[in-house]
């Protein structure tokens, strides 16, 4: 796939999920539509090249949102990194994976973000991370996850069968 | 990355030239992506309310916080104020006071985790917004500005984990204390002194010690409690600006004073 489409999605997507994205909340909860590529490419694409992507995305995210430049972009590496060692192992074609890749993402998103938060200085308490505003985070990407894993496996599978004929 | 997680996380002089490449590029777009949606809300809202209903809500809504802004000045009272400009100057205390007009602003996004309450609005440095110019809403204190760029600037909510506002109860202005924000939405504080009286349901106000001019109405005390420590009295409050629905904010210019 062109390089240059799927840095032009990271782009637009990461102003999507500043602007438009962060009106469509349920009781607080936000989509982390970058996060949700991010699992996507990294199950579909080389390590390396879905690394790059990776790195890309949280370092524009970070510059964009104003927070610590390099919050972002640490845990997505993180997750990344931890889907492409076992992405020989994944069944690319079963609903289930999407859905358990977002899942334990979110929750490892979520576990380095207040980690973090800790470590810099911020009160935290557990309470945060169980709260009820993460299961309806889940849930709502979760729903999203499963839309743009369908459509970028359609679109992955059309290329590979682009450069097979 | 760690390493630069923390030297990014402080309160920073200026932006990174890089930072302010791409906010210059990337606040453009998305005051472009903003302005329809924000034209939707504003219908939205429209055609929700009946006009009427919605007129006379709107002339409520003035009067209430006219008379939340009177009741504010009542409280201060003049020798009090009076007190402290003396013992300001007898200190030869710098202070930090609002000068010029309020400049109104949208916000044009939203930093998406929900424990940081960090925000970007449509108006910086070439609208004269300066850092820690004090950003308020028609209900109360929002926060301060803590990035500049050319026409965007970034705002911390006072319920941002990093921020912090010292304040004073509006039904008797001896109980201060400070709150800060938390993971949740809430603000969380303490009083400086354990003795003094505080209630539930209570209005507190800026104090006017820090960068936050005195007597904006933060929030309303909502629990008490001992803090951890078993030593002061924890107060739990809720800000009065909702920072899940805000859109439009005012910002004050600061300039200091001698």
């Amino acid at each position: 796939m062109n390089k240059i489409i799927i840095l032009g999605i990271l782009t637009i997507n990461i102003i999507l999920q500043t602007t438009v994205l962060n009106v469509l909340t349920i009781n607080g909860a936000t989509l982390n539509t970058s996060l949700l590529l991010i699992i996507t490419i990294s199950v579909y694409l080389d390590p390396k090249e879905s690394l790059l992507y990776t790195l890309y995305t949280g370092l524009l995210l970070d510059t964009v949102t104003g927070v610590f430049i390099g919050l972002n972009t640490f845990i997505f590496v993180l997750i990344a990194y931890g889907i492409s060692i076992i992405q020989e192992e994944i069944v690319k074609e079963s609903y289930l994976t999407p859905l358990l890749l977002g899942i334990a993402s979110i929750l490892i998103y979520n576990f380095f973000s207040l980690f973090f938060v800790y470590l810099l200085g911020y009160t935290v308490r557990l309470a945060h991370y169980f709260s009820m505003n993460t299961f309806i985070e889940i849930g709502y990407n979760s729903v999203f996850m499963l839309l743009i894993y369908t459509l970028f496996g359609k679109f992955y599978a059309r290329r590979i069968k682009e450069v097979k004929y | 990355m760690v390493i630069f997680m923390g030297v990014t996380s402080g309160d920073r002089e200026e932006v990174s030239a890089v930072e302010r490449w791409v906010g210059n590029i990337i606040t453009p777009i998305q005051r472009a992506v903003m302005t329809p949606i924000h034209a939707v809300q504003d219908r939205v809202y429209d055609i929700a309310n009946f006009a009427q209903l919605n007129q006379q809500n709107q002339e409520l809504e003035l009067k209430l916080i006219e008379k939340e802004q009177e009741i504010i000045e009542f409280r201060l009272s003049e020798s009090e104020l009076e007190e402290l400009r003396g013992l300001r100057e007898a200190l030869n205390y710098v202070s930090a006071e609002v000068h010029g007009e309020p400049i109104s602003a949208r916000i044009i996004s939203k930093s998406n985790a929900d424990w940081f309450n960090v925000f970007t609005i449509n108006a910086g440095e070439n609208h004269g917004i300066n850092l820690d110019s004090v950003v308020l809403s028609e209900r109360g204190l929002v926060g301060r500005i803590i990035e500049t760029g050319d026409n965007w600037a970034r705002v911390m909510s006072i319920s941002d984990s990093n921020s912090s506002v010292s304040f004073k109860v509006l039904r008797d202005d001896n109980v201060e204390g400070i709150v800060q924000g938390s993971v949740s939405q809430d603000l969380e504080g303490y009083l400086f002194d354990p003795r003094m009286e505080i209630e539930v349901g209570d209005k507190l106000v800026t104090s006017g010690q820090g960068i936050f001019p005195e007597g904006i109405l933060i929030g309303e005390v909502t629990e008490i409690g001992k803090s951890r420590e078993q030593l002061l009295d924890a107060v739990t409050v809720q800000p009065a600006v909702d920072f899940q629905k805000i859109n439009r904010v005012l910002i004050l210019g600061l300039e200091e004073l001698n």
